[in-house]
């Protein structure tokens, strides 16, 4: 096939870059001295103090964390246990259950945000963490259990037929051989559903309770109530903590191949 | 071979479907209910089935808001077509290194705070921000432009947090393309410009209808955007909806929203499922 | 070239004499290619000339990655050549795109439009070319005949077997008429008795409608069953250019010998000759070489005795019946009738 014209090259850079003017804003900002983004009045780390010594971000930051993780490890669990034993059977209420489990991200997430504050105050639910994680779940579990799905049905069954063959008890050829092979699905899967319960704002607003604040959450508020650079601080921050990991990942790929 | 199996994989079924009926299932049907209820005097609401909520929707302030979400959701999806669909395209057609590489730069956004991204096109857009600098500097303008709180400027907004989804989404397609398809359009006798719209363009169209899908229902709901770069100026479904909640305290009028908005995913969905055939994904994330 | 021996039969030489007297359609002059990839140059097509004559089946035979299918796709216009040009009908076309081109490819993997039904797929090239809908119905009917495939008009390719798909990809090409048609190893994914059927259809096809056909293919005797003429293809060059008969009975090279047919190379002081594995006789007066049986295998209908020659090089002798009275380890005298042993100029693996 044709490589790409010039033009599109062009394109492809103009485009990538707009993307990314928002963010290379935020950090040059966040060592802004000045309060207000209208003025520059002079390189200054002040947010950055600001920012290690403000508890409640902390706070947040580990809430987020915990967060994260709780409902990928559980999302983990559910989708991939349930992956698993959908596939080799035909049952209607599999795809009926399957159907309703993609709900949660094909609604807006605000209608996701009301629903749950509407059953959490029935079931008389403390609103928190736990509200949080539950929520939380629900939108995590679509995003692992499609990539392990896909992946299972493109894996087949003749591997796990070869390892029983060969004798393997059941764990063993789980073990040995379905998990390793639907790895890479679990984890691209449970990096996305990281991603976006870490991004989170609409659907945690509804959720969380008064004491219980995530990160997302807290850059809503405080971006609503003005303009603050120590936000721009904590996201330059993240940017680095995520490239940091994105490059790392790719190296250790490499040098694995 | 067959190996037993019954009962230990249904036991694994179990916390899906547990998880499923309790936490999604039973949740809509009970936003449904209340949708049905009336106001209650300081929070929640009482078992009075009504209409009202419904009626009240039809009054000219909400639906006006109802016409303008789906004015702004179309407006944003067709823009986000024109602009995420060429570049999914080309990115497909990179060499491998480079696709790589363009995919990495597409995620390290993803990982950044969607609502910082947005604070930083304030930084741009606000009066006397980077871009009325740039603009005034270059003697192009003479005064500020005031973007920031307008409508353009939601717009814009939902294009930006938008658009990732609607490339990675055609891009996963174009890349699945079986190229000798192009080739055989063309050696019978098509140019390049009809092989693309014969061949190209409907081989990618679940693609480009999964990023349509992916675009239209957030655009809907994405109140924040609508907060952040259009002040209190551009009032959306979603909006309404958080408002009801939080400042209104109307929960059985927000679940009414909701579900109407509910109603028009669905059909939406629905449509995109009956045009890309019944058993196709969302393919955009997976 | 030096010959040690000929045997052109009655057959050929009439066929050739056709030839001749037939009007070229196809000319490719010095076609050279090469691609780069990373650091490396590699060059494909080493200077390719050649003509093709009006209504010929001509088959490009050799192993993956010999240039053949760049070749195809050369004159096709899905690739552009280094340097060199292709004539067309006397016209240069070296720079023309390939949509406007006289020519038609049938694709490896069929290349069917998933998205549009056989009627369509058949249809689609006489749509680029804005012919009215009703003239398109009839020739697609008439197409769908030809290939036997009425009444299949509304289905999906999804929904075809392999051979079917086969015939909508060939029909769809066949319905431009074009000047020249390009199949590209096309019975490759057809089990082996499909393919022999495809093998006589197509064959039945190209004598009907009186078109050019440059057939690739890596299965000789494929290329023996259907062609006029076989051009023998070995790392971006012809090796040999003949009748099925030339090629398979006075091959010029060692590598044509022993990729067509597996001739066996004989080496006498400087001269190496290809020896047919049938024409190895056992036992008989004019064997003269003490061997060794190291093997026995039955493949083909066929026999294969591999034996070992005292000074170590190895030939294989074939019989039809799968039983012979010599046992692995025995010892034997072979040899074959003069005329029967060809010289070639050997290559260099």
């Amino acid at each position: 096939m044709k490589k790409n014209s010039l033009l599109s090259t062009i394109y492809l850079w103009i485009v990538t870059i707009i993307l990314y003017i928002p963010i290379i804003l935020t950090v040059i900002y966040s060592f802004n001295d000045n309060k207000s983004p209208v003025y520059w009045t002079g390189f200054s780390m002040r947010w950055y103090e600001e920012l290690a010594h403000d508890r409640s971000m902390k706070e947040a930051l580990i809430n987020s964390l915990i967060l994260a993780f709780s409902s990928c490890g559980l999302s983990i669990l559910i989708a991939t246990s349930a992956a698993l034993a959908m596939r080799k059977r035909e049952s209607k209420w599999d795809k009926i259950i399957t159907y309703l489990s993609t709900l949660p991200i094909m609604i807006p997430e605000i209608i996701l945000g009301m629903v749950f504050l509407g059953v959490f105050s029935f079931m008389n639910l403390p609103f928190g963490m736990l509200t949080l994680i539950i929520a939380h779940t629900t939108f995590c579990i679509p995003y692992i259990f499609s990539m392990v799905k896909a992946r299972l049905q493109g894996i087949g069954t003749q591997l796990e037929e070869a390892a029983y063959d060969l004798g393997a008890r059941p764990f063993r050829v789980f073990w040995d051989v379905t998990l390793p092979s639907i790895l890479p699905a679990i984890l691209s899967g449970a990096i996305l559903a990281f991603a976006m319960s870490f991004d989170d704002v609409v659907i945690s607003i509804f959720v969380t309770g008064a004491s219980t604040n995530t990160l997302a959450i807290k850059i809503y508020t405080k971006l609503k109530t003005g303009v603050t650079p120590e936000i721009n601080a904590l996201a330059t921050v993240l940017l680095v903590v995520t490239i940091a990991v994105i490059l790392l990942s790719e190296i250790t790929k490499k040098k694995e191949e | 071979m067959k190996i037993k199996r019954k009962h230990s994989f249904s036991a694994l079924l179990l916390p899906m479907y547990l998880f499923t009926i309790l936490f999604v299932f039973l949740p809509i049907v009970y936003m449904i209910y209340i949708s049905f209820m009336t106001r209650a005097e300081v929070w929640g609401f009482d078992t009075h089935v009504t209409l009202q909520n419904y009626m009240r929707i039809l009054e000219p302030l909400y639906l006006d808001t109802f016409v303008r979400s789906l004015k702004l959701a179309f407006t944003t999806t067709v823009l986000v077509i024109l602009i995420g669909y060429p570049f999914g395209y080309f990115m497909a057609k990179l060499s491998a290194k480079w696709k790589a590489r363009m995919m990495m730069l597409m995620m390290i956004p993803f990982w950044t705070s969607s609502l910082v991204r947005l604070n930083g096109w304030v930084i741009v857009f606000q009066s006397n921000g980077v871009l009325d600098k740039i603009l005034m500097g270059l003697g192009i303008t003479t005064e500020p432009l005031k973007l920031l709180y307008s409508y353009p400027a939601v717009v814009f907004g939902m294009i930006y947090a938008l658009c990732p989804f609607m490339i990675l989404s055609v891009y996963s397609s174009v890349e699945k393309m079986d190229w000798s398809l192009l080739e055989a359009a063309v050696d019978l006798g098509a140019n390049r410009r009809k092989a693309f719209f014969d061949i190209t363009f409907k081989m990618t169209m679940p693609g480009l209808l999964s990023g349509v899908v992916l675009t239209f229902i957030p655009s809907m709901g994405l109140f924040f955007v609508a907060d952040i770069l259009g002040g209190s100026k551009v009032v959306l479904v979603g909006n309404i909806i958080q408002e009801q909640l939080t400042k209104g305290r109307n929960v059985p009028f927000a679940a009414a929203l909701s579900v109407i908005l509910m109603i028009m995913t669905s059909l939406i969905i629905a449509l995109y499922r009956k045009i890309a055939g019944a058993d196709a994904n969302i393919s955009g994330l997976g | 070239m030096e010959k040690a021996f000929t045997s052109v039969s009655a057959f050929s030489k009439c066929n050739e004499g056709r030839i001749k007297m037939a009007k070229t359609v196809l000319e490719l002059q010095q076609i050279t290619k090469s691609f780069t990839d990373k650091t490396k140059q590699t060059e494909v097509l080493k200077g390719i000339d050649f003509s093709i004559n009006e209504g010929e089946f001509i088959t490009l035979l050799g192993a993956s990655g010999c240039g053949k299918t760049t070749l195809l796709r050369i004159i096709a216009g899905l690739e552009s050549a280094d340097t060199g040009s292709v004539l067309l009908e006397g016209e240069d076309i070296t720079k023309k795109e390939p949509y406007l081109r006289d020519v038609n490819m049938v694709f490896q993997n069929y290349a069917l439009f998933p998205h549009m039904t056989v009627a369509e797929n058949i249809g689609y090239g006489l749509k680029t070319k804005k012919v009215p809908k009703k003239e398109i119905a009839t020739k697609v009917q008439e197409m769908l005949e030809l290939v036997q495939l009425e009444g299949y008009e509304k289905r999906m390719p999804d929904k075809l077997s392999g051979g079917q798909r086969q015939r909508v990809a060939i029909a769809r090409a066949m319905i431009n008429q074009p000047k020249v048609l390009l199949l590209d190893e096309p019975l490759g994914a057809l089990d082996l008795k499909l393919r022999r059927q495809m093998q006589l259809e197509l064959k039945r096809l190209q004598k009907k409608l009186n078109t050019t056909f440059i057939y690739i293919t890596h299965d000789q005797e494929e290329a023996i069953n259907m062609s006029d003429r076989i051009a023998v293809m070995h790392d971006g060059v012809f090796e040999q250019v003949g009748t099925p008969n030339e090629i398979y009975y006075q091959p010029e090279t060692s590598y044509v010998a022993s990729f067509v047919g597996n001739a066996n190379l004989y080496h006498k002081a400087d001269a190496v000759y290809a020896v047919r594995a049938e024409s190895v006789l056992i036992n008989e007066t004019e064997c003269t070489l003490d061997a060794v049986v190291i093997e026995k295998s039955f493949a083909g209908g066929q026999l294969r005795i591999l034996f070992a020659l005292s000074d170590g090089q190895k030939i294989t002798a074939s019989r039809f019946g799968i039983d012979y009275d010599l046992k692995v380890g025995e010892q034997a005298k072979i040899g074959w009738k003069e005329d029967s042993a060809v010289r070639v100029i050997a290559n260099e693996n």
